[in-house]
C-alpha cells in the first residue's frame, strides 16, 4: 500500500514537473531568452572584457566570481561537516582494530594493477596540472583538474601500501589544512587584491597579463583545494 | 557609487574567509578559535551597522560584485529586509560568547576548530543569502548556511543527533534541489538569474505553466528551510538534539532565512500581470494557523525542555507566515519585526535552557524542579524569554503578535484573530508550568541541589538576550516604522 501510495505520488510530481518543461521555450532555437538576453552580452564581450578564450571560465571566475566563492566554500564546508561529524568514539582507538581486520580480510593487491597505478600516476598529475593552467583557454578549468588530481591520490592511496599505518600522512598536518582551504582563501585574496587594484571586491586586474595570472592562481586554488577536499573526504571515511 | 557599499561584499567575505582560516591557524591551539572567531563576527557586525546608517541615509542600495553592471555581474542588494543581518550577526556573537565555556564540554578538543569554522560559514552564507539580489547567488548561499548547519547538528554526542541531522540533511537536500529547479524555470524563460530583471521579463514569458511551477518549487523549498507546517518535521529532532549554542543558531537565525527566502520570492512574483499570489497567501495563513496551534499543543506535551522550545519555533513561525499571508500592512510589518523578535527570544530560550541543562546534567522538565534557587539568574532569563515568547504585554513577542491578530481583524478575518490569541493562551501555559516547576516546586533531583549557577560568558550572553526580549518590545514602534517601507511590495498583492 505504502508502495503504491509512493507511485502515485511520485507519478502525479513526475507530471508537474514535465508539464512544466514542455512549456518552456524550446531549447536550440535561436530566439528564446536564454540565447538572447544575458548569454548573448557574455558571447559578445566575454572574450575581451571577460579575459578568457573559455567564456565558461570567464562566467565563473570572472562575471560571476562571487557565485564560485560560495561554491568553493560548499566544497571546503563538505569536508569540514564530514571532519566534524565521524564517529566522537575517536579516530585512534578505533582505527586500530580496523586495520587488523583489514588486514586478514584484504584481497591482496594484484601486482599488475599496483604497477599501472604507479606508471600512470605522474602522467595522471601532469594532465591534471594542464587542466588547471589552461582552463581560461580550453575546456577545462580548476574544478575538472582537481578532481582528476584527487582521483589519482586516492588510486595512490588505495595501492600504496601504507594503509596498515595510522599516521601515514601524506603531508605534515599543519599544511594540508592550509591546502585544504585553499579554494575559499585564493577567492578571498582575489575579494581584497580586486578591491586594491580595480576598486570592487571580486574583480580581476585590467591588465590582460595580470588577468590571466591572476584567473590560474584562482584554477590552482581551486584545483589543489579540491583535490586535497576529495582526499581527506577519502581518509575520513578510511578513518571514521 | 561611494565606498561604505563595499561594505555588502564584506559581510560575506569577511566570516567565511575567516571560518576557512580557523582549522588552519588553530589546530595547535584549538581552544583560541574561539577569539579569533569573535573578532571576525564582531567586525561582520561592525560592517553590518555601517551598511545601516547608508541604508537610513540613502535608501536601499547596490553593489556590483566584481563591478559588473546587473545582469551581467552578480548584484548584491540591501534593503530594510536585508538589515535583519545585523541581528543575526550580533546573535551570533552572543552565541560565540556563549559558546567558549560550552563547547570545550561537549565538543573533542581537536574538532573546537571545526566547530568555530562551521559557526562563522553559516553566518556568511546567512549574510550571503541576505543580501544577494541574484536567484543562482541566493542558492549558492543557502547551500553555505545549509552544509554548515546540519554538520553542527551532527557536532552533538550521542545517536539521536547524527538521526536528526541525517534527517535535516535528507529534507534539506530536497528543498535545495527544489529551489534550484525554479531557478532553472526562471532562467529558462527569461535568459537571467537577476531578480528584480527576473521579475520584470517573466510577463513576458511565452507560458504561465512553467512560473507556475517555478512559484511553487520555490515556497516549498523555502518552506521547508522555514519548517513551516506540515514541512517542520526535521525541526524537533534537530533543534532538541544539536548542542545549546547550535540550537539557538539554528532557531533563531537559520530558520529565518526560509521566510526571507519567501518574502523575496513574493517580491520577485507580486508584479507578474497574470499570476495571481492570493491563493499561494492564503495557503500560508491556513499553514501559519495549523503550525500555530500543532506546534503549541505538541510542545505542552513535552517534557523534553529543548523539544518543547523547538516547537515553540513552529508555533512562532506559523505567527510570521499568517502575518505575510494576510499582507496588509499592519499584519506585514508585523511578521517583519516578529522574524527579529523571535530570533532574540529564541536564542534567549535555547542558551538560557542550554545553561540550566549543562549545569545540571538534566533535561527533563520534571527534574528541573527547584533549580531557580540555585541558578537564579539563567532561570530568571529563561522565564523572561518564556513571557516574552508568549507574547505577553509589554514584551518583544507582543509586537509582533499583535499586529499580526489586528492585520486579521483589520482585513475581516476575526477566526485568525482567534487563533493568534488562543495560541499566546496555550505557550503562556507551559511558560507558567515551566516558570512555576523551576521557582515554586522543592528539589526532586539531588543534582538540582549541587548545581551551580552558569560561569560569566555563558551568563553575560543570556542575561542580554533576556534583557533585549524584553526591552526591544518597548521599541516596538520605531522598529515597525523602520520596517514599513520594505513590506510595501507585499501589501499591493493582498
Amino acid at each position: 500500500m505504502r508502495k503504491f501510495l509512493a507511485l502515485v505520488l511520485i507519478a502525479a510530481l513526475g507530471a508537474v514537473l514535465i508539464a512544466a518543461v514542455v512549456n518552456l521555450p524550446e531549447p536550440g532555437t535561436t530566439d528564446s531568452p536564454v540565447h538572447t538576453h544575458v548569454s548573448a552580452g557574455y558571447i559578445k564581450g566575454g572574450h575581451e572584457a571577460g579575459g578568457a578564450d573559455n567564456l565558461v571560465t570567464a562566467v565563473l571566475l570572472n562575471y560571476r566570481a562571487i557565485d564560485t566563492f560560495g561554491e568553493v566554500t560548499v566544497i571546503f564546508t563538505a569536508l569540514i561537516a564530514v571532519l566534524a561529524a565521524t564517529s566522537l568514539a575517536g579516530p585512534t582507538e578505533r582505527s586500530g582494530t580496523q586495520n587488523i581486520d583489514l588486514k586478514t580480510t584484504r584481497v591482496p593487491v594484484s601486482p599488475v594493477v599496483s604497477f599501472v597505478v604507479r606508471l600512470m600516476a605522474p602522467f595522471i598529475a601532469t594532465f591534471a596540472l594542464f587542466v588547471m593552467l589552461k582552463g581560461h583557454e580550453l575546456p577545462g578549468g580548476g574544478f575538472q583538474g582537481g578532481v582528476v588530481l584527487g582521483a589519482m591520490l586516492i588510486l595512490l592511496a588505495l595501492f600504496s601500501g601504507r594503509t596498515d599505518k595510522t599516521d601515514d600522512e601524506e603531508l605534515p598536518p599543519g599544511l594540508r589544512n592550509w591546502i585544504r582551504a585553499a579554494g575559499p582563501l585564493v577567492f578571498g585574496a582575489l575579494g581584497l587584491t580586486g578591491l586594491v587594484f580595480s576598486g570592487w571586491l571580486f574583480s580581476l586586474p585590467d591588465h590582460p597579463f595580470w588577468r590571466e595570472m591572476v584567473m590560474i592562481g584562482l584554477e590552482l586554488g581551486i584545483g589543489i583545494g579540491g583535490a586535497a577536499v576529495l582526499v581527506g573526504l577519502f581518509r575520513a571515511l578510511r578513518e571514521g | 557609487m561611494s565606498a561604505a557599499a563595499h561594505g555588502l561584499a564584506l559581510v560575506v567575505l569577511v566570516p567565511i574567509v575567516g571560518g576557512a582560516l580557523i582549522p588552519a591557524l588553530f589546530r595547535r591551539f584549538p581552544t583560541a578559535a574561539w577569539g579569533f572567531a569573535l573578532a571576525s563576527s564582531a567586525l561582520t557586525l561592525a560592517i553590518s551597522i555601517s551598511l545601516i546608517r547608508r541604508l537610513l541615509a540613502e535608501g536601499p542600495f547596490s553593489y556590483a560584485a566584481g563591478g559588473w553592471p546587473p545582469p551581467y555581474g552578480v548584484a548584491l542588494h540591501f534593503d530594510r529586509f536585508g538589515a535583519a543581518i545585523a541581528v543575526f550577526s550580533m546573535i551570533t556573537l552572543l552565541v560565540l560568547i556563549f559558546s567558549r565555556r560550552y563547547i570545550p564540554a561537549v565538543v573533542p578538543i581537536a574538532r573546537i576548530p571545526l566547530y568555530y569554522a562551521l559557526v562563522m560559514i553559516n553566518l556568511g552564507g546567512m549574510n550571503g543569502f541576505l543580501v544577494t539580489g541574484d536567484l543562482f547567488n541566493l542558492f549558492v548561499f543557502m547551500e553555505v548556511f545549509s552544509v554548515s548547519a546540519y554538520a553542527l547538528v551532527a557536532m552533538a554526542r550521542g545517536p539521536q543527533a547524527g538521526l536528526a541531522a541525517i534527517k535535516y540533511l535528507l529534507l534539506g537536500a530536497v528543498s535545495s534541489l527544489l529551489v534550484l529547479f525554479a531557478i532553472g524555470l526562471i532562467f529558462a524563460q527569461t535568459g537571467t538569474l537577476n531578480m528584480a530583471d527576473a521579475a520584470g521579463r517573466l510577463d513576458a514569458a511565452a507560458s504561465i505553466v512553467p512560473t507556475a511551477l517555478a512559484l511553487g518549487a520555490l515556497t516549498i523549498g523555502f518552506m521547508v528551510k522555514a519548517a513551516l507546517f506540515p514541512l517542520h518535521v526535521w525541526l524537533p529532532d534537530a533543534h532538541a538534539s544539536a548542542p545549546a549554542p547550535v540550537s539557538a543558531l539554528l532557531s533563531a537565525v537559520v530558520v529565518k532565512a526560509g521566510v526571507i527566502g519567501i518574502i523575496r520570492t513574493l517580491q520577485t512574483f507580486s508584479d507578474h500581470g497574470s499570476l495571481q499570489l492570493m491563493p499561494l497567501q492564503s495557503l500560508l495563513i491556513w499553514l501559519g494557523a495549523i503550525a500555530v496551534l500543532w506546534g503549541a499543543v505538541a510542545a505542552l506535551v513535552q517534557s523534553d525542555l529543548k523539544r518543547l522550545l523547538a516547537y515553540s519555533t513552529v508555533t512562532n513561525i506559523g505567527y510570521i507566515f499568517i502575518g505575510l499571508g494576510i499582507g496588509s500592512a499592519t499584519a506585514a510589518s508585523g511578521a517583519a519585526v516578529h522574524i527579529i523578535n523571535h530570533a532574540v527570544i529564541k536564542a534567549a530560550l535555547f542558551l538560557a535552557a542550554g545553561a540550566l541543562i549543562h549545569q545540571s546534567g538534566l533535561r527533563h522538565i520534571d527534574d528541573l524542579r527547584g533549580l531557580g534557587e540555585r541558578m537564579p539568574l539563567s532561570a530568571l532569563a529563561l522565564g523572561v524569554a518564556l513571557l516574552a515568547v508568549a507574547g505577553v504585554p509589554p514584551t518583544a513577542g507582543f509586537v509582533g503578535k499583535w499586529q499580526i491578530g489586528l492585520g486579521a481583524l483589520e482585513t475581516g478575518r476575526p477566526l485568525l484573530m482567534g487563533v493568534v490569541i488562543v495560541g499566546g493562551l496555550l505557550v503562556l501555559t507551559y511558560g507558567v508550568r515551566i516558570i512555576n516547576t523551576l521557582f515554586f516546586r522543592p528539589p526532586l533531583h539531588v543534582r538540582v541541589v549541587t548545581s551551580r549557577e552558569a560561569p560569566p560568558s555563558m551568563l553575560a550572553a543570556i542575561l542580554l538576550l533576556a534583557a533585549s526580549s524584553f526591552l526591544l518590545g518597548l521599541a516596538g514602534k520605531p522598529m515597525l516604522d523602520f520596517v514599513a517601507p520594505a513590506i510595501l511590495p507585499l501589501t499591493d498583492t493582498g
